[in-house]
C-alpha cells in the first residue's frame, strides 16, 4: 500500500511537470507567462506616469463669499500658483478630495479651506498691530522719553491693544462663539497619496516656497499662513497595480491555461490516452492544479522582479506568496470547471474566455471598485477575482489580519470550484 | 487456449441508434485478432468499450477475467493493457524520450529508465531520443505510440488503426514491430482498413460492417468462405472484338473484365489467355482473397472505386 502511494505521487509529479513543460515551452505559453506580463506591466505605468500631466494641482477652492464667489486672497493665490511652475486645474467644492486623491494615480490636491482669506486679513493686522506696539514700547523704556509723553503713547498703546482684541473678537464672534481668542492661522491643506505620486515632494517643495513668498509679501512676519500636508496613502511606497495586476494574471492564466489545456488534450487524444492509464480523475485534476500554481508563482516573480527593479517597489511577503497560491487553485478550479461542464472544445474556450475578460474589468483591476457604478460594485463583489485583488493588496502592503477576510472568501471560491470540478470532470467519453 | 478478451452480446447506442449492435467473439491470449471494417463500422467504439474509455450499453465484456464496468475491475484492467489510440498524439512539446518517461511513471511499479533505454532501443528510436513529437514525422509518431503504448509491459496491445497514413516501407516496419509483440507473447487487438495488413498479420479477423460482425475466422477461412473463388481478369477488353462479346454489367468494372474460373473449362480459358497476350492486353490470375470476401460481405466498388456499402 504503501508503494501505492509513492506510485501515486510519482504520477501526479510527472504529469505537472509535463504539463508545465509543454506550456512553457510553446510560444503562447512563454508569451502569457513572461512577455506579456511584462509588456502590461510597462504599458500601464507608463500611461499613468506620463510627464505631460506630472506636475498637475488641483485645487479646491472652498473660501468662497456669500455669493459663491472665491474671496480676494484666495483668487490671488490661485493666480500666483497659475504663474508658477505648476500645472493648475480646478476641482468643484463639493467634490471630497481625500477620495479623489486616494482612487487616481498621481493626482494631488490642494485644499484652501473656508475662511482662508480672513484669516489672512486678521493674522496681517495683528501682525502690523504687534509692530506697532514693539516699536512704541521701545519708545517708552527710552529715558530721554517725557513722562507726559509716555503716558499718552501707553494710553494709546491700550486702545490699540483693545482696538486687536475686538477686531479679533468681530472675526470669531460672526463665526462661532470664542471672543478675545487671538486670530487662527490661515492653513492650506496639499492632499498627496505618496504610494502612488512619485512627484509630490516636487509639487511639495514648489507650494512651499510660494507660500513663503506670500508670507513675506503680506508683511515681513512669520507664522501667518501655513502649508499642511495631508498624506492619505495607507500602503508603502509600492505600485499601485501590482497587486491588481497580478491577481488579473493568475487569473487569466488560470483559468484560460487550464480550459485550454484541457481543450487541447481532448482535441487531440491526449485526454483518451491518459484515461486509458491507470491515472485517476483526481490525479488528473491534482496535476493541472500543481502545474497551474507553479506556472503561476513563476508569472508572480517575474511581475515582481519587474516591479522592485523598474518602478522600486517594496518586496510582497511571503503570507502573499500564500494568497497567490489559494488564487491560482481557485482559478485553475474554476478552469477545470468550465471544461468539465462542457463537451466541445471550441466551447469550452469561448466560456473561459467570456467568463475570464468580464470578470478582469469588473472586479477593479484597472479602476477602483469605490468609482464604479452602485450595481456595478454589487457584481463585483460577487466575483472571486475583486477577493484575489483585495486579498492581494491587504497582504502586500497592508497588514495580513486585513487580508484575511477577502483570502477567505477567496479559499471558499476555490474550495467550491474544486469540488464543482472534480464533480463535474467525466473520466470516461461517451 | 485461454480466451483474453471475451465480448458477449455487446451493445452501445447514441441517442437510440445502436452503433454496435449486438456483437460477441473472443481473443485468444497471445494471438492477433483484427478488426476489420469500413469508416464508422463501429471498430473504434468497440474497441474503446473494452479498453474501458466509454460505457457499454448493455452485453458484458470481460479482460483477462476482469469484468468492464467495474470500478475495481477497470482499473485492473487498465494496468494491464497497453493502447494506441487511432490518431495518437503526444505532448507536442516534450521529445520521445520525455513522452516515453511520463507514460512510463503513469504505471505503477513504474519502469525505470533502463527500460526506457530499451524501450526507445526496440523501436528504433534512438536518433529520435530528443526531437520534439511536434518535429516528429507520421511513421516515427507512430512507433512511439507502440513504444507507449508497450513501455509498462502490458498483456494485451490495443492497436487502433497503428498504420493509417503511412508510407509502404514505414507501414512495413510497423507491422514487424507488431509482429516482434506478438512474438514476445503478447495478445493484440488491432482495427484496420487495408486487407493486405490483416491477411499479413492476423491469426483472427472479425469483418465489421454496421456494428454487426457479418463473418470471422482466419483470413484464409474468411477468404475461401466468402470470396469469390479463382479469377481471371483481363485489362483492356474492349480493344478484343471476341472478349467484348463475353463481357455484361456484372463481370466488368470500367475496362477490367473479371471472369470467374471455377465456371470455365480450361480449354476455353486457354484460348482466352492467349488471344488477351497476342491482343497486348493484362491477364492477371487471382485467389480468392479476403478483399473479395469483405467487399462481397460490406458492399461494392462503384466505377469511381469508391466502395459501397451494402443495403
Ligand atoms: N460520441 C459519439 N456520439 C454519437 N455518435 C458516435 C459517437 N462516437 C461514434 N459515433 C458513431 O458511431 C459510429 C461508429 O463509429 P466508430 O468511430 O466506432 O467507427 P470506426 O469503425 O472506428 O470508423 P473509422 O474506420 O472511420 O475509424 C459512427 O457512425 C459514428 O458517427
Ligand atoms: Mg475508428
Amino acid at each position: 500500500m504503501k508503494m501505492d502511494i509513492n506510485s501515486h505521487l510519482v504520477a501526479v509529479a510527472s504529469l505537472a511537470r509535463a504539463l508545465l513543460l509543454d506550456w512553457l515551452r510553446s510560444k503562447t505559453g512563454a508569451f502569457f507567462t513572461i512577455l506579456f506580463p511584462i509588456m502590461l506591466m510597462v504599458m500601464l505605468t507608463l500611461a499613468f506616469n506620463d510627464d505631460l500631466n506630472r506636475l498637475d494641482l488641483y485645487v479646491q477652492n472652498l473660501d468662497l463669499d456669500h455669493d459663491g464667489m472665491p474671496t480676494e486672497t484666495s483668487s490671488s493665490l490661485i493666480k500666483l500658483l497659475s504663474s508658477s511652475m505648476l500645472n493648475i486645474k480646478h476641482i468643484p467644492a463639493d467634490v471630497d478630495a481625500y477620495e479623489y486623491v486616494k482612487y487616481s494615480t498621481n493626482k494631488r490636491v490642494l485644499i484652501i479651506p473656508y475662511g482662508f482669506d480672513a484669516s489672512i486679513r486678521a493674522k496681517s493686522m495683528e501682525a502690523r498691530m504687534a509692530v506697532m506696539l514693539s516699536t512704541l514700547d521701545l519708545f517708552i523704556e527710552r529715558s530721554w522719553v517725557q513722562d507726559g509723553v509716555r503716558t499718552s503713547m501707553i494710553s494709546g498703546m491700550e486702545g490699540l491693544q483693545r482696538e486687536l482684541a475686538l477686531r479679533n473678537g468681530d472675526k470669531t464672534a460672526s463665526g462661532g462663539n470664542a471672543t478675545n481668542a487671538p486670530p487662527a492661522l490661515a492653513r492650506l491643506l496639499l492632499i498627496v497619496d505618496s504610494s502612488k505620486d512619485r512627484e509630490y515632494e516636487r509639487v511639495e517643495g514648489i507650494l512651499a516656497s510660494i507660500v513663503a513668498m506670500l508670507q513675506q509679501s503680506t508683511i515681513d512676519a512669520p507664522d501667518i499662513l501655513r502649508m499642511e500636508v495631508k498624506d492619505v496613502s495607507t500602503t508603502e511606497r509600492a505600485n499601485y497595480y501590482l497587486p491588481s495586476v497580478l491577481a488579473a494574471f493568475i487569473m487569466t492564466n488560470g483559468v484560460l491555461g487550464t480550459s485550454g489545456i484541457v481543450a487541447d488534450f481532448k482535441r487531440r487524444g491526449m485526454l483518451k490516452r491518459l484515461m486509458s492509464t491507470p491515472l485517476s480523475r483526481l490525479q488528473w485534476i491534482i496535476a493541472n492544479m500543481m502545474a497551474q500554481t507553479i506556472l503561476a508563482l513563476i508569472l508572480a516573480s517575474v511581475m515582481v522582479c519587474i516591479a522592485v527593479i523598474a518602478l522600486n517597489t517594496t518586496l510582497p511577503n511571503a503570507i502573499s506568496m500564500v494568497v497567490l497560491a489559494i488564487g491560482a487553485l481557485c482559478f485553475t478550479g474554476l478552469g477545470m470547471l468550465i471544461a468539465g461542464a462542457l463537451k466541445d472544445p471550441h466551447a469550452i474556450t469561448g466560456a473561459s474566455n467570456a467568463i475570464a475578460f468580464p470578470m478582469m474589468f469588473l472586479s477593479g483591476t484597472f479602476w477602483p471598485i469605490g468609482s464604479m457604478h452602485e450595481y456595478m460594485q454589487s457584481i463585483a463583489y460577487a466575483l472571486p477575482l475583486t477577493y484575489f485583488i483585495d486579498a492581494l493588496n491587504a497582504s502586500m502592503y497592508q497588514s495580513s489580519i486585513l487580508a484575511l477576510q477577502s483570502t477567505s472568501m477567496l479559499a471558499l471560491f476555490a474550495i467550491v470550484f474544486v469540488t464543482l470540478g472534480s464533480y463535474l470532470t467525466r473520466w470516461k467519453q461517451e | 487456449m485461454e480466451n483474453a478478451i471475451e465480448v458477449v452480446n455487446l451493445v452501445k447506442s447514441y441517442s437510440g441508434k445502436n452503433v454496435v449492435d449486438g456483437i460477441s467473439f473472443n481473443v485468444k491470449k497471445g494471438m492477433i485478432f483484427a478488426l476489420l471494417g469500413p469508416n464508422g463500422a463501429g471498430k473504434t467504439t468497440t474497441i474503446e468499450i473494452v479498453e474501458c474509455l466509454r460505457p457499454l450499453t448493455s452485453g458484458s465484456v470481460r479482460v483477462l477475467g476482469y469484468n468492464v464496468g467495474d470500478r475495481r475491475d477497470e482499473q485492473e484492467i487498465k494496468r494491464r493493457i497497453g493502447i494506441m489510440p487511432q490518431e495518437f498524439r503526444a505532448l507536442d512539446k516534450l521529445s520521445v524520450r520525455e513522452n516515453i518517461e511520463l507514460f512510463s511513471r503513469l504505471y505503477p511499479y513504474h519502469s525505470s529508465s533502463k527500460d526506457v533505454d530499451e524501450v526507445i532501443r526496440a523501436f528504433g528510436l534512438e536518433e529520435y531520443s530528443n526531437v520534439r513529437f511536434e518535429r516528429l514525422s507520421g511513421g516515427i509518431r507512430q512507433r512511439l505510440g507502440l513504444a507507449i503504448a508497450t513501455i509498462h509491459d502490458p498483456e494485451i496491445l490495443f492497436l487502433d488503426e497503428p498504420t493509417t497514413g503511412l508510407d509502404p516501407t514505414s507501414r512495413r516496419q510497423v507491422w514487424a514491430m507488431i509482429r516482434a509483440l506478438k512474438d514476445s507473447g503478447k495478445t493484440v487487438v488491432l482495427t484496420s482498413h487495408y486487407m493486405e495488413e490483416v491477411e499479413y498479420l492476423a491469426d483472427e479477423v472479425a469483418i465489421m460492417s454496421k456494428g454487426r460482425i457479418v463473418a470471422s475466422g482466419s483470413p484464409q477461412d474468411i477468404a475461401s468462405r466468402y470470396g469469390t473463388g479463382r479469377r481471371l481478369t483481363i485489362r483492356g477488353y474492349s480493344r478484343s472484338r471476341l472478349l467484348a462479346s463475353l463481357a455484361n454489367s456484372s463481370n466488368t468494372l470500367g475496362d477490367t473484365l473479371t471472369l470467374s474460373m471455377d465456371r470455365l473449362d480450361s480449354m476455353l480459358i486457354a484460348e482466352i489467355v492467349d488471344m488477351a497476350i497476342r491482343d497486348g492486353l493484362e491477364v492477371q490470375f487471382k485467389n480468392p482473397s479476403l478483399e473479395d470476401a469483405f467487399l462481397r460481405l460490406v458492399g461494392r466498388i462503384d466505377e469511381d472505386g469508391r466502395l459501397i456499402i451494402n443495403g
